[in-house]
């Protein structure tokens, strides 16, 4: 097993990575943006967010594979030129930008709200994106191996979380089955498909992968049992809390983890899921700085990008001071997400039809 | 590498600041257990906190030998977390609900526009669980927390933690908890919460021991809080009781039950001068299935249940004779049956709405959310047609096979 690190990762620290990043997503506001849309049925979201984001990645996959080695930045150069290639760069460093620092504003609201209320919300924020500056500034491959030694504890607490309320779980909560209808359903899965916006974006990171077959297979399976698990936590969420009280609950699995208890005796278990949330949330944030710094400076034709981690760290943070308070966040994000998506969708397409372009030209 | 260093120091200063904030001594915090709710003048809530006295009760006890298990105020407040705010005026220590369990809600309160208002912004407050029960009191809810002097618990929340797993075995009151009164504050169904006092009504005599309501169960000496039977709630406001007998009938109808078995005592089919004593055992889950196609809806209900002969007084020879074995189950099954038709009926006449639960299998028939909001399940449910099956079995006699009678008698009654 022990091999020399070649500082490229494999199959199991990128599904590893994937779990986490992704995966998290079922623990902050995703589920309730969720609700707000697709009513009951909104665990049906992530899936069609999924089924939709699949067909875009099949085609950067296609684009991909007879160029071994070359990642998303590398195509959008061979597609649209220097300064285009520049251009659709940036504006992905944009989106993700907006989303990391949105996003991590949400983890300190929720820790804030849920754990520490009197400490200011500056100093949670300059806590958690330390801890997350000093994971991303490993390294790719430290992310992946970190992310692989932590995610057997989470998904085992995960599943535990659902043990320890499956007393209070009742499926026919989540009749009737199509909720708002099933027309509302349909677009808006296909509106929140940069849920998995990252099957698009972390293409960028192949290059630092071994190769793109171990690739290929590590996004199978890290999107899909992401899909599968965000979805079935948001079902559970709708089982334990029933409709309208599921879509006016703030973090819908903070408040999961304080109903869980073992027996009547031992009851108070939230500090223990807080604790492994909270190591997730900084390996989460870290891919997304990383994945920022590195798009940013290939982007630009920058041959280093580490130098970069630190100032884009601080970055997310200022512009996640920004909004006042949690619901303006989750305004934005919703904003955020729908822009997003149909970036993420089209973005493939683009790209292949310019390379088609080029070859009739020359 | 420099700046990560100055990073990970000013992270360091950081986590040390973080503990200050919102650090918490052990020693400083009052922790409450059980909350009282009653109405106030001029549209305010009074709040009644008993706080414990965690010194009592343990090994620590030597310390604090002339302090009481816990300590009760009351204030009167907009809600209450103002309340918990102004408690600190009087209390020492930081109040802290970190293990309220019990909320005691005055009828009078409970019945009023106000309440659903105070409860659903109340959990607001991080400290506020869904996990905690609720029990609905005759007087107001000072009165009961100030007269629950428990002689066999000296800390109060103890004597809350174990009468809840008593109430759930006994099944004479529902499971009732703030997460439930929140699934069921819509119009189509209605939330059952525990209902209890410390005062007494009037005592009745009943054959069958558990058509009472708290306060009418006839109780010479023992602890002054009665809980029997429980409040219905309709939209988020109290709108009626019902008892013990009752309750345990509406949990039955239920698909899933959390208390699965039920001793209770029905008439003797061969000697009517005499009850049987019967462990009533649900057998599975409830099963419902409906028709909503017609204006009048068809709800057909089967009811598994296996019984336990626990006690026969008419000393008949059930145990040993199948043809009477029969008599008897049929005699249970029917007696239980006019009981459950009675109330189903009483249901649908008061509330027009139901408690059972039901509401869930009808949402099945629909496709869509707004589909089963312009149905309106509780008006359909108060004109439906229902009929009940109780599928029965008899399970056991106990361990004596004969009734425990003298030679000569026997004797008699073979001559």
């Amino acid at each position: 097993m022990l091999s020399r690190s070649n500082g490229k990762s494999g199959t199991r620290e990128y599904t590893a990575l994937l779990l986490l990043t992704v995966g998290l997503k079922l623990s902050d506001t995703t589920p309730s943006i969720l609700f707000k849309s697709g009513k009951i049925a909104a665990w049906v979201i992530p899936l069609l967010a999924f089924g939709v984001m699949v067909v875009p990645f099949l085609l950067l996959l296609a684009m991909l594979k007879s160029r071994p080695e070359k990642g998303l930045t590398d195509l959008l150069f061979l597609a649209a030129g220097r300064w285009g290639g520049m251009l659709i760069g940036l504006a992905l460093c944009l989106v993700t930008l907006v989303s990391t620092a949105f996003g991590s504003r949400t983890y300190v609201d929720i820790i804030n709200t849920m754990g520490y209320q009197r400490t200011p919300l500056f100093a949670l924020y300059l806590m958690l994106m330390a801890a997350v500056f000093y994971v991303a500034n490993r390294g790719f491959e430290t992310i992946g191996r970190t992310a692989w030694i932590v995610v057997p504890y989470i998904e085992v607490f995960l599943a535990l979380l659902v043990v320890f309320v499956w007393y209070d779980v009742e499926w026919q909560h989540l009749f009737p089955a199509a909720g708002p209808g099933l027309p509302i359903l349909l677009r808006e899965g296909a509106n929140h498909g940069s849920i998995f916006g990252e099957m698009i974006l972390f293409t960028a990171f192949i290059p630092l992968m071994r190769n793109l077959q171990e690739f290929k297979i590590a996004s199978w399976i890290g999107f899909g049992a992401c899909a599968v698990k965000i979805a079935g936590m948001t079902a559970v969420y709708i089982a334990v809390y029933d409709f309208p009280p599921a879509e006016n609950m703030a973090y819908p699995f903070q408040q999961l983890t304080r109903a869980a208890s073992i027996g009547q005796i031992i009851s108070h278990l939230e500090s223990v899921f807080f604790a492994f949330w909270l190591i997730t949330t900084v390996v989460h944030f870290a891919v997304y700085v990383y994945l920022l710094a590195f798009l940013f400076a290939r982007s630009l034709g920058l041959d280093t990008f580490e130098p970069l981690i630190l100032p884009f760290t601080g970055l997310t943070m200022l512009i996640g001071m920004v909004p006042e308070n949690s619901s303006r966040v989750n305004q934005v994000l919703d904003t955020t997400l729908h822009v997003s998506t149909y970036m993420f969708i089209l973005l493939p397409f683009v790209l292949w039809s310019m390379i088609r372009l080029r070859r009739l030209v020359h | 590498m420099k700046k990560g260093i100055i990073a990970f120091l000013l992270a360091c200063v950081a986590l040390l600041l973080g503990g200050c904030w919102d650090k918490l001594e052990l020693e400083e915090q009052a922790f409450v257990v059980v909350l009282g709710l009653d109405k106030a003048p001029d549209g305010l809530v009074s709040v009644t906190f008993q706080v414990a006295n965690p010194q009592v009760g343990s090994s620590d006890k030597g310390a604090a030998q002339n302090e009481p298990p816990s300590d009760i105020v009351t204030f009167a407040a907009p809600d209450i977390l103002s309340a918990k705010e102004i408690a600190n005026s009087v209390i020492t220590r930081k109040i802290s609900f970190a293990h309220l369990r019990t909320i005691v809600i005055s009828q009078a309160f409970a019945s009023s526009k106000l309440f659903n208002h105070v409860i659903g912004s109340s959990i607001r407050d991080p400290e506020m669980r869904r996990e905690t029960n609720l029990i609905i009191s005759r007087e107001r809810a000072s009165e009961f927390i100030t007269r629950n002097k428990p002689r066999l618990e000296t800390r109060p929340h103890k004597y809350y933690a174990f009468m809840q797993e008593r109430w759930r075995d006994t099944g004479y009151v529902p499971f009732s908890t703030l997460n439930r009164y929140f699934q069921r504050l819509g119009r189509d169904t209605l939330f059952l919460s525990i209902y209890g006092t410390t005062k007494r009504v009037k005592t009745k005599y009943a054959r069958e021991e558990d058509q009472y309501l708290a306060g009418e169960i006839p109780q010479q000496n023992g602890d002054p809080v009665q809980i029997m039977g429980s409040a219905v709630f309709k939209s988020g406001r109290m709108v009626g009781t019902i008892t013990g007998e009752e309750t345990r009938i509406a949990l039955f109808l239920r698909r899933k039950s959390m208390a699965h078995s039920y001793i209770s005592s029905y008439p003797d089919p061969l000697n009517p001068d005499y009850q049987v004593t019967a462990r009533v055992i649900k057998d599975g889950n409830t099963r419902i299935k409906m028709d909503l196609s017609r204006e009048r809806p068809d709800v057909q209900v089967t009811l598994p249940l296996r019984a336990q002969i626990l006690s026969i007084p008419s000393f008949t020879d059930y145990a040993e004779d199948p043809r009477k074995q029969e008599k008897l189950r049929k005699s249970i099954e029917d007696s239980l049956k006019a009981k459950i038709d009675a109330f189903i009926a009483k249901i649908q006449q008061t509330y027009e709405c139901e408690p059972f639960l039901w509401h869930l299998v009808a949402r099945k028939h629909f496709w869509t959310l707004k589909a089963y909001q312009a149905y309106d399940w509780g008006a359909h449910f108060s004109k439906a047609k229902i009929n009940v099956t109780i599928r029965m079995r008899i399970e056991s006699f106990g361990k004596q096979i004969g009734p425990p009678l003298p030679l000569e008698i026997e004797e008699d009654q073979a001559g």
